[in-house]
């Protein structure tokens, strides 16, 4: 079954070409990376799928019942909330947050505020709340970019396994250089 | 003793000496009387039934006011319409282009001598700032947050709560906090035109018989009223500190 089907799809910001004429189509079960340049429009593709942006022009289907979660390039948490009461706000399944948090011992973690957390901590946070809602669709923006070694292993590892024998199709922006994306992905698009 | 208490000190002593003097070189009681005597009368008006009475009177009138205004203008700025939105911008430029004088005038025709007339006014003075920190503060809710809630939707009840109302509240309570400063200042205004009690009446009616005292008095109060309610919000930390020395 075609999760996704995406015909000619193209997209500007200020007369600037992001997406010129894309064509991708992803099955159920199957996983992709994008990757590409900088500015190739990786991320707005994602934007588009899930939504969050209007095409230009050209056709993006999605398969009805199709259940996306997201997980944003920057990671966005409401300042005024801590950490617990972030995930609490937006999670849909308490059981696999207590699973999440203990994987990745964020523990000592859920009671501060995301200011006082690094780049590397919010970025976990954020991988955590991406798995808290129902989806079969998971789209991923650069998940591992600012994990450190251990934790974008055991996050690489969890991914894996989460994927394994379920229908969730993956579609994951992933940088140029990160050459471990293919112990993941089925395949690997390259958008220019 | 902190440089910022010194200069204040020193700041007060210069003043009521500058005071005294001109009492002086003006000599006349009726025009500038002396700041004893007048802190005199100050004093006295603590204990004057029908000066607290009249400020109680205004203090309501105020904040039925200002209630009015933030009420209204939370509602309205809520309404995310931009036809809207430009129907109430015109509506605001007639407000605010006209002079407070105009509106007491105004209201005077259209609802005659009393409280009504201050309410208005008050209401038309506050309700542009509220509505448009309100409008602005709603509109301008960063896209983030947009995609965020489309990607993982809350409840309604979660979404007013934990997000809109401490997203908004830096927006707005700085303003009200300023609209419930000014409110004091306009009732007293439109009071002075409109009404036979009040604070306004009360300067009105001193003014009338010349008892300068008593006005510098009311001015004192007014002053006072204006600068608790300042220090109260400053340290509620909705007001930012002032500049110190």
């Amino acid at each position: 079954m075609t999760v996704i089907n995406i015909i000619n799809l193209k997209k500007s910001f200020n007369d600037k070409k992001v997406l010129n004429g894309v064509f991708l189509k992803l099955e159920e079960g199957e996983k992709i990376v994008i990757k590409g340049p900088n500015g190739c429009g990786k991320t707005t593709l994602l934007k588009i799928i899930a939504g969050l942006i209007k095409p230009d022009e050209g056709i993006v289907e999605i398969s009805p019942g199709t259940k996306i979660s997201f997980m944003f390039q920057n990671p966005i948490f409401l300042p005024w909330l801590n950490m617990e009461e972030n995930l609490n706000l937006t999670c849909k399944d308490p059981s696999k947050l207590k699973e999440l948090i203990d994987y990745f011992d964020l523990k000592d973690y859920l009671n501060l505020f995301p200011h006082q957390l690094s780049g590397g901590y919010l970025q976990i946070f954020s991988f955590v709340r991406t798995f808290t809602i129902p989806h079969n669709l998971l789209l991923l923006d650069e998940p591992f970019k600012s994990f450190d070694i251990n934790r974008k292993e055991k996050a690489k590892a969890f991914l894996k396994s989460h994927l394994d024998n379920k229908k969730i199709t993956l579609l994951m922006v992933s940088h140029q250089e990160d050459r471990e994306d293919k112990e993941i992905a089925d395949k690997i698009f390259n958008l220019f | 003793m902190k440089n910022s208490l010194r200069f204040k000190i020193t700041f007060w002593i210069i003043f009521f000496l500058f005071w005294y003097l001109m009492g002086m070189r003006i000599n006349s009681p009726a025009i500038f009387p002396y700041p004893h005597k007048v802190l005199l009368k100050t004093i006295s008006l603590l204990s004057d039934t029908e000066f607290l009475y009249n400020l109680g009177i205004t203090a309501i009138r105020s904040l039925v006011g200002l209630f009015l205004a933030f009420f209204i203008g939370f509602i309205l700025g809520n309404i995310k319409n931009e036809k809207f939105y430009v129907g109430i911008r015109n509506i605001i430029d007639i407000f605010q282009s006209n002079p407070l004088i105009i509106w007491i005038t105004l209201a005077l025709l259209w609802f005659g001598f009393g409280s009504k007339t201050v309410i208005f006014t008050t209401f038309i003075m506050l309700f542009p700032n509220l509505y448009l920190s309100v409008y602005y503060a709603l509109k301008n809710i960063p896209t983030e947050y947009i995609e965020l809630f489309k990607i993982y939707p809350i409840s309604k009840k979660n979404y007013i709560t934990k997000f809109l109302i401490p997203y908004i509240k830096p927006f707005i309570l700085p303003v009200l906090a300023n609209s419930t400063i000014s409110s004091f200042k306009i009732s007293a205004m439109a009071e002075f035109f409109a009404t036979n009690n009040g604070i306004g009446f009360l300067l009105s009616y001193a003014k009338t018989f010349l008892n300068t005292e008593y006005i510098y008095a009311i001015s004192i109060y007014l002053f006072i009223i204006s600068k608790f309610l300042e220090y109260i919000f400053r340290k509620m930390n909705i007001l930012k500190e002032d500049l110190k020395l």
